[in-house]
């Protein structure tokens, strides 16, 4: 049987639990989708022969994991890199492909780079409403290719 | 001592007693299990059960954890809500289970813990996904003033402590809107004071907290304009009351605040007399900083205010409120050098007062914070005033005569009184 204390405390904590619902179904209701279908934008890679060892992908951390987030977000240090990635002459291309790679992601480990093969890649972009974008896919040579599945000669 | 204790004494006074023949078998069997039905011991293999339980659990956590990571951006965005959506679910079933299943307060800490990690999930994962707009600092506050409330439902002190911790990933985005942050840290006040003024089993590490959230206070909005009055209301409000846990004999370990609060008195006495810039106003301040200010410095303040009259008036109760008020004198336009000249005077004073205090009522701690006070001031001023070495030196000798005489009037004034 439920004392007059933990009846309030039950009342109080069902009420909490609703409140802090607000936010996240907020969200999730009032957002709007990318359009669909998504955009593919071709991009053309510059220099003959380019692979895997022509990235300097400097590890953030000693170890095993390499991460992505000290390439792509800084398009100052994308022509170090020599990932020269041109956009195509479509309009509403993005400027820099340096940010279309998960903007907002950072734990991305080496084996989810793109392997460009024949100096070409396909990358397929969500736009969205509020002018983010992200990748949804990855093609390369025309192929859709999983992420995980990629790089590293695995 | 208490029941516990007590009981913890007999059982480790139990073999002496058998062996001296105070006690045969058969009732030292009896009383020991007894003792260890009271105190809810169960055998060593117990723990042991347990502790590979709670590694097999963490380890099956672990494991969860790094499976969805794995297949994480393989997931249809509804599918990664749904996983995040787990947490929620899970806290909602033990919190109904906590609270009519009326379970006891290891259940509450868990149930609270548990809520406040699955709302922090759920508010930060839609972000996470779908990209909306808004800062981190943003979902951090608002998954902060989340777990507020069920701190207060669960009357947890694990939450409580977990919530203060966070606090401090606050100072990680340097804001010039510090006013929401000062309100999580004064939310979370009325349940350390609850814990502190009533007999709670938690009142000690209750103590330990109220210094992390002072801190915290004090470097996210005391700065912002005035740091003088700030810095030295949280210490003298934590002085008095580490000066009353004293006198009722708390240990240094039950009793941060005198330690905390005296080194803090210290290193602002120092630092008043020797740089003019600990006096500095900040200019271009915004209102909003200048609300977190006051909010901070005055409920800090207040809390002196309270604090005060409660305590026993002495010379050095007297000195505290002084050192608070002080900084205040600057801002009625004496300039910075007076300050400096002022707060010279009063650190030696100060010790002075300490040691008289602690000399007539043959406290040691006391005697030992007055002399560390006076000694600071000679240091301070034996690298920045322009006297000539000899001059130095004589002044030198003479401080360390006095001190010298006094310690030897304070031990013969022990051995007269037996201690």
């Amino acid at each position: 049987m439920l004392t007059k204390p933990n009846f309030i405390r039950l009342i109080v904590f069902t009420l909490a639990f609703a409140g802090a619902l607000y936010y996240p179904v907020r969200e999730v209701l009032s957002y709007e989708h990318p359009r669909t279908p998504p955009r593919t934008f071709r991009f053309r890679v510059s220099g003959a022969k380019l692979n895997e060892k022509d990235f300097e992908i400097r590890p953030k951390v000693s170890g095993r994991w390499q991460w992505v987030d000290y390439i792509f977000p800084r398009a100052e240090e994308a022509n170090k890199l020599r990932l020269d990635l041109q956009p195509s002459q479509d309009p509403d291309a993005p400027k820099k492909l340096t940010f279309v790679y998960y903007p907002m992601s950072r734990n991305f480990a080496k084996e989810t780079l793109p392997r460009i093969k024949n100096g070409e890649a396909e990358v397929v972009i969500e736009l969205y409403p509020n002018g983010r974008w992200r990748i949804g896919e990855l093609l390369v040579d025309g192929e859709p290719v999983k992420e995980r599945k990629l790089g590293g000669g695995r | 001592m208490d029941n516990k204790e007590g009981l913890r004494w007999l059982l480790s006074e139990l073999p002496k007693f058998r062996r001296s023949g105070v006690l045969d078998e058969a009732n030292s069997d009896a009383l020991e299990k007894y003792c260890h039905d009271e105190l809810e011991l169960k055998p060593p293999q117990w723990r042991f059960i347990y502790t590979l339980f709670f590694i097999g659990a963490g380890m099956i956590a672990a494991g969860c954890v790094l499976c969805v990571n794995n297949f994480w951006y393989n997931l249809q965005a509804h599918w990664q809500l749904a996983v995040c959506a787990i947490p929620a679910a899970l806290a909602f079933v033990f919190g109904m289970v906590t609270i009519i299943g009326q379970k006891n307060q290891l259940w509450r800490e868990f149930t609270a813990v548990l809520t406040a990690v699955a709302f922090g999930v759920l508010i930060a994962m839609p972000h996470q996904i779908y990209h909306t707009i808004g800062s981190w600092r943003e979902i951090y506050m608002l998954a902060l003033f989340t777990s507020l409330p069920f701190i207060y439902i669960f009357n947890s002190i694990a939450l409580t402590s977990v919530y203060i911790f966070m606090l401090f990933g606050l100072c990680y985005w340097q804001t010039h809107y510090p006013l929401p942050g000062v309100l999580a840290a004064i939310g979370v006040m009325p349940m350390l004071h609850f814990h502190i003024s009533r007999t709670s089993p938690d009142r000690v590490w209750s103590r330990y907290l109220t210094i992390l959230l002072g801190g915290f206070a004090l470097y996210y909005s005391g700065f912002n304009w005035y740091p003088a009055l700030s810095s030295f209301a949280l210490a003298g409000s934590m002085l008095y009351a580490g000066w009353t846990l004293s006198e009722r004999n708390e240990t240094p370990l039950r009793n941060p605040w005198l330690g905390v609060s005296f080194v803090s008195m210290l290193a602002l006495l120092g630092m008043a007399g020797t740089d003019v810039r600990f006096f500095r106003i900040e200019t271009g301040v915004s209102s909003e900083e200048m609300w977190a200010y006051w909010l901070f410095t005055g409920t800090v303040l207040a809390n002196n205010i309270r604090l005060f009259p409660k305590s026993r008036l002495d010379a050095k109760r007297i000195c505290t409120a002084l050192a608070v008020l002080l900084p205040l004198v600057h801002l009625c336009g004496v300039d910075v050098y007076m300050m400096k000249l002022i707060f010279n005077i009063f650190l030696g004073v100060y010790g002075a007062v300490l040691m008289l205090d602690g000399f007539k009522r043959s406290r040691l701690l006391i005697y030992n914070g007055g002399i560390a006070m006076v000694l600071l001031l000679i240091v301070c001023r034996f690298f920045d005033t322009e006297l000539s070495r000899f001059t130095r030196s004589i002044a030198f000798i003479v401080i360390g005569v006095v001190l010298v005489l006094a310690n030897f009037a304070f031990f013969r004034r022990q051995l007269k009184q037996g201690r």
